[in-house]
């Protein structure tokens, strides 16, 4: 459906029935003999393959532009037909009519182009006002949920992180809102955006009736404040921006003791592989790797972080480049664990942590160019036996950054991860 | 006019900015087509200011676009009415038109599309008698590649411009098809190897671009 609105949109409404009807009549196969038959044929065909791979994939108007210019070829090919049409129902100065139409449509075209665009000063007041409020709550960080298509760029700094979730309104025409909330944001996680940021901004789309608010209220049990309004006469609609704020301390903290914090709250033993060993060429890893002819001892004495064990299974491989470990001295706390393969490698940490519970994890990357990551958790049942492995992360980071904290779910059962 | 999408033009006038002060990093940064930025950084410089260079230039290749339509209505339907009317309803549509006022990748592309469908339909209607156009075809498959990932659908149109002439025909002359199919595919296979001898790695990312539109396709979920 998103794909039949944008089609209509991109070659605009008549043009685009103009092409609907082209297709109809093109394949009621009474054009066989003509010299354009085959031609049309092969811009019906590229039509086709344009909008076959894109009905399935939710994209925005931009994304179904290629389908303008076969669309273009097939309304001229109506515009054409039109003449013969009108004639066949007996319609006197057929040829008239349809140039005076064609004239018409060129010029609603023309006045859609050149109209000029109602103003939208809540684009430029939206950032003021999310900042006036941080000032005032001493906040110095927050995040934006924008809910719906604002019909622009909002252009906020960067202690604002804007998160766009999908293009819907909520409104008093939706059953159900409290339930449509949580579909909508089904991919972030309120609780890691509660415990790192003091408030979350939440801008809805609404009409005159006011539902986001208490729908909100009844899910998460936590009443946003409006703080902003604009009502729009286009369309009657109003631009509402909402305040709820985080009831975590830690939300509060500056980044600093944020990550002081979590740090000592750290589950993962040695998470910050500030604790190392020296790996003997006799550990069983290191025995499994020189059976595969590998050896990780190129540089020296091999160290690595405590509690952390190499899998020595798959990977590490030479193949072109050198595979290998180091733990490098980091500004501030920790080490850096630095492992670098032609092939896919992996660490371990062999800690366990009960399962049915939901944890938080944050990992700092710095990877090299089309590295990918990949945080795994392993199941294994009281007895100790591995069950399975989970993917937790899957992300091929594209620069040295802090990754959002992600959060997972164990799966319940009786046992660990 | 239509307010200008701002944030996108930002990102391209800092991906020519960068690209003129030899700084790479707008390619892991910005995960789009490269041709576009490329193609405005050798006209910007010194001289003229990124945003006025890909303005000029976007407004150049929608102007191009036109003059494309109309030739290719024209030899669609053998009369230059028709092409006078295609490019009429291209001319006034109001999306295109927006779209050349803004610094976007689209104008190129659709340049880039409507080009490769005229040769297409040129040999279709030529049935198929001027072995430049396959190798100009694959050439255009390949820039449209690089303006977009969806570029990608523009390698379908000669394998689609063959079967329309094996059914036309009859499969008459099919040594003929397969020797340009073999020559597209020649043209096509030589520049993406270079392109990947090179270094670049945006075809190493098309991988992910696909499987982020098809997540059903996603091999361990990269994202």
């Amino acid at each position: 459906m998103t794909f039949v609105i944008n089609f209509f949109q991109v070659n605009f409404i008549p043009f685009g029935i103009l092409t609907v009807a082209g297709t109809i009549c093109f394949f009621s196969g009474k054009f066989k003999h003509e010299k354009w038959y085959w031609p049309l044929l092969f811009i019906f065909a590229i039509l086709m393959l344009v909008s076959l791979w894109r009905i399935p994939v939710a994209l925005t108007k931009r994304h179904a532009l290629p389908t303008l210019m076969p669309g273009t070829v097939i309304s001229v090919f109506m515009i054409m037909l039109l003449p013969k049409i009108l004639s066949f129902f007996h319609v006197k100065y057929a040829k008239a009519i349809i140039r005076a139409a064609l004239a018409v449509l060129l010029l609603i075209c023309a006045v859609k182009t050149l109209r000029k665009q109602e103003s939208k000063p809540y684009l430029q007041e939206l950032p003021e006002v999310i900042k006036a409020d941080m000032v005032n709550n001493n906040a110095g960080k927050s995040v934006l949920l924008v809910f719906g298509d604002p019909g622009g760029h909002i252009n906020v700094d960067k202690s604002i992180q804007l998160i766009d979730i999908e293009n819907k309104y909520i409104n008093d025409k939706f059953t159900n809102a409290e339930y449509q909330i949580p579909k909508l944001i089904k991919n972030l996680s309120l609780d890691v955006l509660n415990v790192q940021y003091p408030h979350i901004y939440l801008l809805c789309i609404e009409n005159e009736l006011s539902v986001f608010a208490s729908a909100w209220a009844s899910k998460y049990r936590n009443k946003p404040d409006l703080i902003y309004e604009y009502a729009r006469n286009k369309n009657k609609v109003n631009y509402r921006l909402y305040r709820v704020a985080s009831n975590c301390l830690t939300a509060w903290l500056p980044d600093l003791e944020f990550n002081k914090f979590m740090r000592q709250k750290n589950i993962l033993p040695n998470g910050d592989f500030s604790d190392k060993i020296k790996l003997s060429p006799d550990a069983l890893e290191m025995q499994i790797l020189s059976k595969r002819g590998i050896s990780l001892f190129a540089d020296g004495d091999l160290y690595i972080p405590a509690g952390w064990h190499i899998n020595p299974n798959s990977g590490w491989s030479g193949k072109s480049a050198p595979a290998g470990i180091k733990l490098n001295k980091r500004a501030g706390c920790g080490n850096q664990l630095a492992m670098y393969s032609a092939t896919n490698i992996s660490l371990w940490n062999s800690h366990k942590i009960p399962a049915d519970e939901k944890y938080v994890l944050g990992v700092n990357v710095d990877p090299s160019a089309n590295s990918v990551l990949h945080v795994y958790v392993c199941y294994y049942n009281k007895a100790g036996k591995a069950l399975r492995y989970e993917d937790i992360i899957a992300i091929r980071p594209s620069s040295k950054e802090i990754l959002p904290l992600t959060t997972f779910s164990l799966e319940k059962f009786d046992g660990y991860a | 006019m239509r307010e200008r999408a701002p944030r996108d033009e930002k990102i391209y006038i800092q991906a020519v900015e960068k690209i003129n002060s030899s700084d790479n990093s707008w390619r892991l940064e910005y995960n789009f087509g490269p041709l576009m930025p490329q193609i405005a950084a050798i006209f910007s410089g010194a001289t003229f200011r990124a945003e006025t260079v890909l303005r000029t230039l976007n407004m150049l290749y929608s102007m191009a676009w036109l003059i494309l339509m109309f030739f290719l209505c024209r030899d669609v339907f053998s009369s230059n009415n028709a092409g006078l009317l295609g490019m009429a309803i291209a001319a006034f549509n109001p999306y295109s038109a927006r779209l050349s006022s803004e610094i976007l990748r689209d104008p190129l592309y659709m340049l880039i599309f409507t080009l490769a469908l005229w040769c297409a339909v040129k040999i279709i209607i030529s049935n198929n008698q001027n072995m430049w156009l396959p190798v100009m075809l694959g050439l255009l498959t390949f820039l449209g590649f690089l303006s977009r990932y969806e570029g990608l659908e523009i390698a379908f149109f000669m394998p689609l411009a063959v079967a329309v002439l094996c059914l036309q025909y009859k499969c008459s002359r099919l040594k003929r098809h397969l020797g340009s199919l073999a020559a597209y595919g020649l043209t096509l296979g030589i520049l993406i190897c270079l392109l990947i001898y090179s270094g670049n790695d945006y075809a190493l990312n098309t991988k992910n671009k696909i499987c982020s539109y098809y997540h059903f396709l996603a091999d361990g979920k990269v994202k």
